[in-house]
Formats: C-alpha cells, sequence, structure tokens
C-alpha cells in the first residue's frame, strides 16, 4: 500500500473512531524521524524525546486535519524542527544545553575520525527545508525511517526507479546547498553519509512514553461539524475541486435554470398579454365602428320607421287620390275639378290637339304630352318608340343613299346666302321606297294602338310644320318631291363665323357659333367634313348645354 | 484547512452567484405575475367586449333587416311621398307627371269615352279655339269643360271686345295709294294702351265666367288668335295693301299682302296671295263687314269673277 495513504488511513481511524492503536503505528513508523531531527537539533536525547512527545501530540490534535496526499514526514520533520527551535529558545534549555555540550561526542554517533561530517550536521536541516517537499521526504524515509526504495517510491506515488533518483537528486541538491555554505568538499557521497550517521532509532521506551503523551492530550474522536471538517480535509485537491465545482454549479446551475424557465415563462405571458390586448384594441375598434354603424342604423331605421309611416299615410292620400280620379270618369255630371292635378278630356277631343313640341325627337322618343294624350301603356309606349327609331333610321339611310352635291342654293335662300360660302345638297323623291318605309310605321302604330284615329294623333307631325326641320317632317316632305339643302357660312376664317341654313322654300334659319336646328344624320355627314375642310371645328349643329 | 477554506469561499461565491440569480429570477416572476394578472385583467375584458360585439354585431344585423324592410316596404318615392302629403294637387309640373302617371297606375281605360289628361300637358297643347264669328269651338269647351251659359258669357264678351276695337279701327283707319303697281293700302295702327283695356275687360269676363285656372289656359290656347285673327289684344300694326301684278300666265291678277307688325322684338310676319273674294282677312272683316266687295265697292276695282281656277 502506499505509505502515504496508509499513514493518512491511519490518522483518519485515530481522528474519526479515535483507534489509539492506529495513532501508535503512526508514531512507530515516524518516531525515529522525529526523534532524530530533534536529537541532531537539541543534541539531547531527554530534549528531543520531549520535542518527540510535543510534535506527535501536536499531531493527535492535528490528525483530522491531514489530506491524503499530504507527506506526514514531511510535515513531522518540519513540525520537529520548529518544535526543537522553540525548545532551544528557552532560558532553561540554553543552560543545559551549555552543560551538556561536553558530552556531545559522546552522544552522537559521529566519530573523530569524520570531522567533515561532523560539521555538516547543523546546517543538515536547513538543507532538508531548502528542499521541495517531495524530494524531503524522499530522503527523510529513505534515511531516518530506513524505508527502502521500492517504499519510497510508493509514497511518492512512483516505481522503485524513479524513488532512487528522487533521492539521489535530493542528495545533490543538499551538496549543493553544502557547497554554497562553505563546505566546498561536501559531496554527495558525503551528505549521504551525514544524513546516515545522524539518523537516530529512538527507543521503545521512548516510543511508548511518546504514544502515552499524544494520547493524553488527543481530543476525542471527531463528530458533528469537526467531522465533517475532517471529512472536507481529507479529501483530495481533485476531490476538492469536484466538491467546489458541485457546490457552485448545482445551485448556480439550478437557480440559472429557474431564471431561464422564469424569463421564458414571462415571455410566454407577454406575447399572450400582447396577443390579448391586441385583441382588446381590435374588438374594441369593431365596437366602435359597430356603435357608430348601430347609432347610425338606429337613426337611419327611426327614419325609415318615419317614412314607412309618413308612405303609408301619403299612399292612403294615394288611394283617395285615385279614387276621385276614378269618379271623374265615371261622372255623369262632370265639371272643372280646380283642385285636381288631372281633367277629364272626351277621346274624340283628343284627336283634335297638338302641340308646340314635337310628338317624338329625332332617335323616336315620345313627349310627354303624345304619351298622355293617348293613354299610352309603357309596353305601347315602348313599342311605338322602337318603329319611330327604326323609321328616321331607315329614311336617314335612304336619303343618305341618294342625296348629291350641286352647285345651285335652295331656292328661297339665295338671298339670305348672298357673301356666304355655300354647299348644296340635293335628294330626290323618295317616292315609293320612302311610301314603304312610312307605311310600314304606320300599320306598325296601328297595331299596337288599335286604332286608326289614335295612330293619326301620333303620325300627325310627321305632317306638322311645328316640326322645324327636324327628320320626321323632312321626311315625310323627302317622300313626295325632291328637297334641297344648302348650308352657308360667313367669317369662316373668323372666331365667331356665321350659319345660314336654307331647305328649299321651307325654311331658313341662320345663326352665329351653332345653328339652332337638330339635323338628321345625313345632311350632318355631308356637312362636317365640309365645315372641317374651312377651320371650323366646333360642333356646329349641336346647341350647348345650358 | 485550505481546503475547507477554498470550499467556503466556493460556497461564499455560489451563495452569492445564487442570489443574484434568485432575485432576477425573483424580479422575472413578479414581472410574469404582474403579466398573468394584466393578461387575466384583458381577457376577462376581451372576453366581455366579444360578448358586447356579437351582441352588438346582432343588433346591427337585425336592425340592417328591418331597415331593408322598411325599405323594400316603401312603394313611393320620396318626391311622390312629398307631393301627396303637401296636399296640394292643383299644381303638378310636367316632368313629375310621369312618374305620378306610374304611381296611380294609368293608363286607366275604364272608360271609353274619356281619358285623364294633366293640367301640365293640357299647357303644352294646342288645340281649335274661336271659330267664325266668335264662336268657341266644340274641343276646346270639351277639354275646358266650359259649359252652354259659360261658353255664352264668354262669346259675348268676345263680340263686345270686336266691335270696340272695330269702332275705334274705323275712327283710326290709314288709308295710302294708289302708288305704282299698289292701288291702295289700309292700316291699322297699333295701340297698346287700347289693347291691353280691351284685353283685361275681356278675360275679366272669362274670369267671372270660368275661374282663373281655365281662364290661363284659353288665354294660352286662344292668344295667337286673338292676336293675329282678331288682330286686336296683342297691339299689333296690320296693314293691307292690294295690288295688280302679273301672274305666270301674263294676265294681271288681283294681289293682296297683309303684314303685321308687334314691335321690334317679334318683328314682322306677312302673308301675301291672290285676291279671294270670299275672304277677307278678319282683322279687316271687322271693319268691313262686306268684305272684300264692300272693299272693291268703296275702292272702285273689280274683283276676280272667280277664284283658283
Amino acid at each position: 500500500m502506499n505509505e502515504r495513504r496508509h499513514d493518512f488511513e491511519l490518522l483518519q481511524r485515530f481522528a474519526r473512531h479515535g483507534e489509539q492503536s492506529a495513532f501508535a503505528d503512526v508514531v512507530r513508523r515516524h518516531l525515529d524521524l522525529v526523534f532524530a531531527t530533534a536529537l541532531r537539533k537539541l543534541e539531547d536525547t531527554g530534549a528531543a524525546q520531549e520535542v518527540a512527545q510535543n510534535v506527535f501530540t501536536a499531531l493527535a490534535r492535528k490528525a483530522w486535519q491531514f489530506a491524503p496526499d499530504d507527506s506526514l514526514p514531511a510535515w513531522l520533520h518540519k513540525s520537529a524542527l520548529l518544535e526543537s527551535k522553540s525548545w532551544l529558545r528557552g532560558e532553561l534549555r540554553r543552560r543545559r544545553r551549555e552543560q551538556t555540550a561536553a558530552e556531545l561526542g559522546t552522544t552522537m554517533k559521529t566519530p573523530d575520525e569524520q570531522p567533515a561530517l561532523r560539521a555538516l550536521v547543523p546546517l543538515l536541516d536547513d538543507a532538508l527545508l531548502s528542499l521541495r517537499e517531495k524530494d524531503r521526504t524522499a530522503l527523510l524515509l529513505r534515511f531516518y525511517e530506513s524505508q527502502s526504495l521500492r517504499n519510497v517510491g510508493a509514497a511518492l506515488g512512483v516505481g522503485e526507479d524513479a524513488a532512487q533518483k528522487r533521492v539521489a537528486g535530493a542528495l545533490e541538491q543538499l551538496a549543493n546547498f553544502f557547497q554554497r555554505h562553505g563546505f566546498k568538499t561536501a559531496t554527495v557521497a558525503a551528505t549521504a553519509a551525514a544524513l546516515q550517521q545522524t539518523a537516530t532509532s529512538a527507543s521503545a521506551a521512548t516510543a511508548t512514553l511518546v504514544v502515552n503523551a499524544a494520547l493524553q492530550s488527543a481530543p476525542p474522536a471527531l463528530a458533528g461539524l469537526s467531522l465533517l471538517l475532517a471529512r472536507l480535509t481529507s479529501l483530495t485537491k481533485v476531490q476538492t475541486a469536484a466538491l467546489c465545482v458541485a457546490i457552485a454549479a448545482a445551485p448556480v446551475a439550478w437557480q440559472w435554470n429557474e431564471l431561464r424557465a422564469a424569463e421564458i415563462e414571462t415571455a410566454r405571458l407577454q406575447s399572450g398579454f400582447d396577443t390579448a390586448r391586441t385583441q382588446l384594441e381590435r374588438v374594441q375598434t369593431e365596437i366602435e365602428q359597430l356603435r357608430a354603424g348601430s347609432a347610425q342604423l338606429n337613426g337611419a331605421l327611426a327614419e325609415a320607421t318615419q317614412a314607412q309611416a309618413r308612405n303609408q299615410e301619403a299612399l292612403r292620400k294615394l288611394a283617395g287620390l285615385k279614387e276621385r280620379l276614378h269618379g271623374l270618369l265615371a261622372a255623369s255630371d262632370y265639371r272643372w275639378s280646380g283642385d285636381l292635378p288631372f281633367v277629364r278630356v272626351p277621346r274624340w277631343a283628343l284627336s283634335n290637339v297638338n302641340s308646340g313640341i314635337p310628338a317624338f325627337n329625332a332617335s323616336g322618343k315620345l313627349g310627354d304630352w303624345i304619351t298622355e294624350s293617348l293613354n299610352l301603356s309603357p309596353e305601347q309606349k315602348q313599342g311605338i318608340e322602337q318603329n319611330l327609331s327604326q323609321y328616321l333610321e331607315d329614311l336617314d339611310r335612304l336619303a343618305g343613299s341618294r342625296a348629291y352635291e350641286t352647285n345651285a342654293t335652295a331656292s328661297g335662300s339665295t338671298s339670305p346666302l348672298k357673301g356666304y360660302i355655300t354647299k348644296s345638297l340635293v335628294v330626290p323623291a323618295l317616292g315609293d321606297d320612302g311610301e314603304w318605309i312610312k307605311n310600314n310605321l304606320v300599320t306598325n302604330v296601328q297595331r299596337i294602338l288599335g286604332s286608326s284615329e289614335q295612330a293619326s294623333l301620333v303620325l300627325s307631325p310627321l305632317s306638322s310644320h311645328n316640326q322645324w326641320v327636324a327628320l320626321e317632317r323632312m321626311g315625310n316632305e323627302m317622300i313626295h318631291s325632291p328637297q334641297q339643302f344648302t348650308l352657308g357660312v360667313k367669317g369662316e376664317n373668323t372666331d365667331n363665323p356665321t350659319f345660314y341654313l336654307g331647305w328649299d322654300g321651307h325654311i331658313g334659319q341662320g345663326g352665329t357659333t351653332f345653328l339652332p336646328v337638330t339635323l338628321p344624320d345625313f345632311l350632318r355627314q355631308r356637312f362636317d367634313p365640309w365645315l372641317l375642310g374651312l377651320g371650323i371645328t366646333n360642333d356646329v349643329f349641336h346647341l350647348p348645354s345650358p | 484547512m485550505k481546503r475547507v477554506i477554498f470550499i467556503m469561499g466556493a460556497i461564499f461565491l455560489t451563495t452569492l452567484a445564487f442570489g443574484i440569480l434568485h432575485n432576477q429570477t425573483r424580479a422575472v416572476r413578479v414581472d410574469g405575475s404582474t403579466l398573468r394578472r394584466q393578461e387575466g385583467l384583458t381577457t376577462e375584458k376581451l372576453a366581455k367586449l366579444e360578448r358586447e360585439h356579437t351582441t352588438l354585431r346582432q343588433t346591427v344585423s337585425e336592425h340592417k333587416a328591418q331597415r331593408r324592410q322598411s325599405v323594400q316596404t316603401l312603394q313611393l318615392t320620396p318626391k311622390l311621398a312629398d307631393w301627396l302629403m303637401a296636399g296640394s294637387y292643383t299644381e303638378v309640373s310636367g316632368s313629375f307627371v310621369p312618374e305620378l302617371r306610374a304611381a296611380l297606375g294609368f293608363p286607366w281605360n275604364d272608360s271609353a269615352d274619356y281619358v285623364l289628361v294633366s293640367k301640365a300637358t293640357l299647357r303644352d297643347l294646342t288645340l281649335p279655339t274661336i271659330g267664325r264669328e266668335d264662336k268657341l269651338s266644340r274641343t276646346l269647351c270639351a277639354i275646358l269643360v266650359i259649359g252652354p251659359e259659360e261658353q255664352q258669357q264668354i262669346e259675348s264678351a268676345l263680340a263686345q271686345g270686336r266691335n270696340r276695337f272695330a269702332d275705334w279701327a274705323k275712327a283710326n283707319l290709314q288709308r295710302e295709294g294708289p302708288s305704282g303697281e299698289t292701288l291702295f293700302s289700309y292700316t291699322i295702327p297699333a295701340t297698346p294702351e287700347q289693347a291691353q283695356t280691351w284685353t283685361n275687360a275681356l278675360f275679366s269676363v272669362v274670369q267671372n265666367a270660368i275661374g282663373a285656372e281655365r281662364t290661363g289656359l284659353l288665354e294660352k290656347y286662344t292668344a295667337d288668335w286673338l292676336r293675329f285673327e282678331a288682330g286686336y289684344l296683342g297691339a299689333v300694326t296690320n296693314t293691307l295693301k292690294v295690288f295688280n301684278r302679273t301672274g305666270s300666265e301674263g294676265k294681271t291678277e288681283l294681289f293682296y299682302e297683309l303684314s303685321r307688325s308687334r314691335n321690334s322684338t317679334y318683328g314682322q310676319t306677312s302673308e301675301s296671295g291672290r285676291v279671294n273674294p270670299n275672304h277677307l282677312h278678319p282683322t279687316f272683316q271687322n271693319i268691313f263687314p262686306g268684305g272684300w266687295p264692300e272693299l272693291a265697292q268703296r275702292e272702285g276695282f273689280e274683283l276676280p269673277k272667280s277664284f283658283g281656277k
């Protein structure tokens, strides 16, 4: 077994369990070392014995403090030296030293024939203390405890060869120490001899005495905190380091982990809170919008309810109005009703009426007056308008296809057109083709109205002079006789050119910037390019919107 | 001993680090606790708001449905409802008539003899009004519902007016000619003040007979006739010129030209043609009741034997 380990275990058994036999073993193993050291210093056996007692007594007290890797021999050597010095400082001891100086030669084994060795002895312990602990331990074990090189190596944790080398190296260091201190002749051999010569074995009685003395002053077996401290002290450096790491790492790591977990939880809560807050804000916004919408709807609903009530009242009034109007139609003593918007008119009378307003426009749309005078249903109105539109379109296409230019101006327009640049168009009588288009219209309108009298009312504007220049009148004229149209322009290079339109003897109409007429498409298609050629770009046939 | 000290030192440092971490952990946990509490409150508030949100959405949805239903049940346009609620049905604009007719469900054909026509449309119509001897036309009487008694009152007023005008015209008639091919010309000068007086007198009678509304319509229908045919209500200057002109067959024929000028705004209109012995223009017929024969006798010219041949 490792010598150092063995010492440690013996001391542990003693410290923890109070095994005196273990301590006695320790004393027996190292008493010689202590005794020899003290004797060298004190040169007094009794004093050396006393120092040995003190050293082992101290060891007994401090046994629990030793660690497995501590060198007990080194500690004992050092303690022996310190204790010896302490002893020497005492006055009494100094005197005894003087008295016994004469006896030195008898007590020391150093032979007279070896004076050089004797000179080295006083410095020997200082030389040992100058060594590193392991080197010192190696020499102490080898020379003062007479351990084999193998045991020395075991104590140091190395092999036998290494122990030998360490011992040799240590001896060389000691020799160097002596040489540095003036002993030029000190060799390794001399040094080893000095060590061997100064090794002294204590007697068995001394051993018993020391053991008893140490055990008497030794503390009881360790318990509680002391035991814990002893355990801690007994740890190796690696174990200590591991313990420290364990002590430090575990709680810190645990707490750090707690902190991390708390942070993660807090982050999760923050995220959840943020999400909830965002949702809250969204819902709040939506609620505000809904409240606003609800308020608006409430208002609208109230208005709608009010409007509905009002509407009901209005419907009631409408029903009353209807009843009164129906009464007009059936009344035998009908009189003018000043408070009603409608009057009763005999159907025969309506066949004699006309209007300054055209019955239909250039696209065939019927005027309100004719719609009402004929009492047309929406379907009838739509049917007539479709036929009128077709009639106007067909007539326009036919007139356009037959129209040609002429140098002559329209009769009746000669005088007003003096000074004008003119363009004239002639449309030959459309004849049977035009008549067919017109008859087609008449037939269709009669079919829709079911009464030729009513149909004639619709168609009467075709021959009416109320229709000033529109195709509906123009077309009717064109069916039966050739028609000539002359457009004149004066001041075409100015900002405000003047226009004049002549249509045979029927009309002559002039205007500035715009002609107050709506011409059929076939005339516009001929006149527009001519006007553009004169540099007139405005649409002279369309009155600007008011 | 060094080991113990070392271990104690390690314990101290560990305790210190532990304490710091513990404090931080505690602070974080306090924050977390606060957050949890706030989150709880927020979630609770959110749940409450979401309930309110759901309720509000439901309410809004119901209100929308109610409103939709209310709007759907509305059958009249606001304009029509306003007009009906105003309660005065006399005035109705032309542009509103189609909507009103549609609301009433026109056309009504429950009478074979009559139709209902709006007063607005009546104002747009033209119709035969006054014939010979100041007789109101049948059409005018039918449309304005003028009864026999009312008709007689109006026709009497017209005759009175004509007579007043004839008397004044005879007294103020201006004659010119002969000059060149013109045999003669007669001019009845415009007399705005007199014309206004006669007009007022006439329509005062008419209004007493048929009321203001129908009088307005009658005035509109008869305006041109009174101005140009009767010739006395428009402050118009009427000139009749008779002259000889060689016709297309190289034969000299008797022509007339009637020009009427009201004022500078309305300008002048004229008509001309061969003299028809059977028809003198009504304005001058008032002065020469015998017509062209009376004029021929008075001026000493010979009327054509026949007309239009």
